[in-house]
């Protein structure tokens, strides 16, 4: 699925360049040993940003859950409606969430539960984006 | 109120036209109008270009016609009671495909006012498309000569 | 004068606060609604400073209080449903030159200052205190009840409206783009609609009590009904239509299991009440109707979205808030009136409540008993946003006329209406009051 472009802003700079190079990384909270995502100018555990750095995560995860979209706000994703719309949970942190279309799973047969393991794809602008497709056992 | 059973063939007559573009045969087809409501309609909201009496016409050309919109399916035959139209269908936007599997004719035409929820939707379940500006200047609501 | 954003001392957010201090020393009194509309005609009497005003003048005069006794006006400054006036679109000068306008030509008509409303509302001469509760009128009405509770005023109006313009729901702007910046992109790139969260929330519910999507039939059929017998509602103006299992069931899919009718319509619309204290209500024109509590909640997801745990921690956590502060239980409440906008929502809030004894996963099965307003489990009597489009302030208006005893035909006849409760809008961070025919 062709996503929208992303320019990346101070903020997220350090996950969209490692994205680039193929790899997952969090922000994570030396002070509370904490990974946070979104990422955020300050950790939502502490309120500190001088504590905040970036991990390099696995990029294995499991499916935790997904809706199928019908209507989606986004023009460039509306051609490929329906689609299904996961939300993966990481294996080093399940309470961290990272979005999905699960590319390669039919619509609405989307195994809940099951592994999955980090892609990165590109998107309108060349910038490559952490995807996830399901692990054959 | 939806007619109880669907009108076998309900058509009209298709032109075929010579070299010069007169008349030289017609033969009879059956062609489907789906019409949205909203923006489609005049009784819609917003109001949109086709009246009633449109409506009244292809329905006594003998077409097969029906509403597919976002309304509820109650509302929407509450609409066509209260202009008292009998029509063949009533189905929600994503049911196009139903009616074509439902009903037989030679052409299947969406009339409607949006890009994505009229038009895509109308193209993927094969029907023909047409924004509600050129569907009141088509042949199909001009009357018979 | 600049008007304030409430800060945390105007919330109750946490437990163990007891009884609120202003319990019974606050009441409701007037009611105000302008007429609804599906989206803004661009005419400067319908703009939503317009109606805005409108609504007010209708609960002042409710109220029977004379304009120049009003001291304060809390305001929610944001009246988007989604639709914003598209940048490099030519401002609407005659409707800008048809008010006092403030320095932001935009205001009256995507948004609302308590400034332009007071410069266009002359009458409210002596307000002195004013503040923005964000967001919704639930957390507007929490800052009302503190101020009028603290003496910042004594009668205070408080007002939500919103605005809808041409085009279809947050399909434009940064939506309508080849790309995002980088950190909104780590979150909307994927492109979930609005319901999106709550339709996932309600399919893990789904799987971990057996319940499916069809089970919500019952509950918006109910809506539906109470809206259409709301005469402020969007519904009942302008397309009574009922919404019966099989118009519910028939419609698309938004995100599935989020369908076309689990999402609420956006509208035009304002919402005003009449606040003041116990004291001086006693003589205004309508019952007064009393605020024993106000509870909230700024609990926000570890993630990206809120799983099932973290709302039932958090409504349960709700539900302890507002009867601690109220010193009430869940068996004092005549009917149960929480938010709805998305549906599939409610049963959370509801659950939370334990309203009737309800437990996590039971909502869907009490859905398919008697939960009209004339049974003896009222649910929704307001019929919400499924039964008068979003304002996210008809459980308000509609807790403050059943106890006041002039809810029309929605009045709730199958219990006594005594003490209720609304509010929202998540599950997860919601705004509630708690209402009460008598201050004790
Ligand atoms: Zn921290």
């Amino acid at each position: 699925m062709a996503k929208q472009g992303v320019v990346p802003d101070s903020l997220s700079q350090p996950f969209w360049d490692a994205a680039n190079e193929e790899r997952l990384v969090i922000q994570y909270c030396l002070d509370c040993d904490q990974l946070q995502h979104p990422p955020g100018d300050t950790c939502r555990g502490c309120s500190k940003g001088d504590e905040l750095e970036w991990k390099t995560v696995s990029g294995r995860g499991t499916i935790y859950n997904y809706g199928v979209v019908h209507d989606c706000p986004v023009r460039l994703l509306q051609q490929d409606q329906p689609f299904n719309l996961a939300v993966i949970m990481l294996e080093e942190d399940p309470g961290i969430q990272m979005f999905s279309h699960l590319p390669g799973v039919p619509v609405d047969d989307v195994p809940v539960g099951a592994a999955v393991e980090v892609i990165f794809e590109p998107s309108a602008n060349g910038q490559l984006v952490p995807e996830w497709r399901v692990v054959a056992d | 109120m939806q007619r109880d059973t669907p009108v076998q063939a309900g058509g009209g007559l298709r032109g075929k036209r010579g070299y010069d573009g007169a008349l030289v045969q017609e033969e009879y087809v059956t062609v489907l109008i789906s019409f949205d409501i909203d923006g489609t309609l005049e009784v819609g909201d917003p109001p949109g270009p086709l009246t009633m009496d449109m409506v009244r016409l292809v329905r006594d050309k003998g077409f097969l016609i029906g509403s597919c919109s976002d309304r509820t399916l109650s509302g929407q035959r509450g609409i066509w009671a209260t202009h008292e139209i009998e029509v063949d269908f009533v189905v929600s936007k994503h049911m196009l495909p139903d009616v074509k599997a439902k009903f037989e004719a030679d052409t299947y035409v969406h009339i409607g006012d949006r890009e994505d929820l009229d038009r895509q939707y109308a193209l993927k379940a094969g029907f023909d498309f047409l924004w509600p500006d050129e569907a009141v200047a088509h042949d199909y609501f001009q009357p018979a000569p | 004068m600049t008007t304030p954003i409430a800060t945390d001392a105007m919330y109750r957010n946490d437990e163990g606060m007891g009884i609120w201090e202003h319990r019974g020393k606050v009441a409701a009194v007037g009611v105000g609604h302008a007429p609804t509309a599906r989206r803004w005609d661009g005419r400067p009497e319908t703009c939503v400073g317009a109606i805005s005003i409108q609504a007010l003048r209708q609960a002042i005069a409710d109220a029977g209080v004379a304009p120049d006794q009003i001291d304060g006006l809390v305001v929610v400054r944001e009246t988007t449903t989604g639709a914003f006036w598209e940048e490099g679109k030519p401002l609407p000068m005659d409707v800008i030159q048809s008010f006092q306008q403030t320095d932001d030509p935009l205001d009256g008509i995507a948004k609302l200052s308590a400034e332009w409303l007071l410069a266009n509302m002359p009458e409210l001469s002596n307000v002195k205190f004013t503040m923005y509760g964000p967001g919704c009128m639930s957390n507007a009405l929490n800052v009302t009840a503190q101020a009028v509770g603290d003496g910042l005023a004594h009668t205070c109006l408080v007002v939500k409206s919103w605005h809808n313009f041409e085009g279809r729901y947050y399909q434009g702007g940064a939506n309508a783009g080849d790309a995002l910046p980088g950190t909104p992109a780590i979150t909307q790139l994927w492109g979930g609609p609005a319901s999106y969260s709550t339709a996932l929330q309600f399919a893990e519910y789904c799987r971990k009590y057996g319940k499916t999507h069809e089970m919500m039939a019952p509950f918006m059929e109910n809506s539906r009904r109470n809206g259409l017998r709301f005469p402020e509602g969007y519904w009942a103006q302008h397309r009574p239509e009922e919404l019966g299992p099989e118009d519910y069931l028939a419609s698309r899919w938004i995100a599935k299991p989020a369908n076309l009718f689990d999402n609420d319509i956006p509208i035009m619309m304002s919402g005003a009440y009449l606040f003041s204290t116990a004291e001086r209500a006693a003589d205004m024109k309508q019952k007064p109707v009393y605020i024993l509590n106000h509870a909230s909640s700024n609990t926000r997801p570890r993630s990206l979205l809120p799983t099932l745990d973290e709302v039932e921690d958090d409504t349960a956590r709700t539900g302890r808030k507002i009867y601690e502060g109220a010193g009430i239980t869940a068996d004092d409440l005549s009917f149960e009136n929480m938010y709805d906008g998305f549906s599939l929502f409610h049963q959370f809030h509801l659950e939370g409540l334990g309203f009737r004894g309800i437990k996590f996963g039971e909502a869907l099965d009490f859905y398919a008993t008697d939960i009209s307003i004339e049974g003896p489990n009222p649910v929704s009597p307001s019929g919400g946003n499924v039964g008068s489009g979003r304002s996210r302030v008809w459980m308000h208006t509609d807790c403050i006329q059943q106890l006041q005893g002039r809810a029309g035909e929605r009045q709730v006849t199958g219990v006594t209406p005594e003490v209720a409760v609304s509010g929202g809008p998540m599950p997860l961070g919601g705004n509630f009051t708690v209402w009460s025919a008598s201050p004790d």
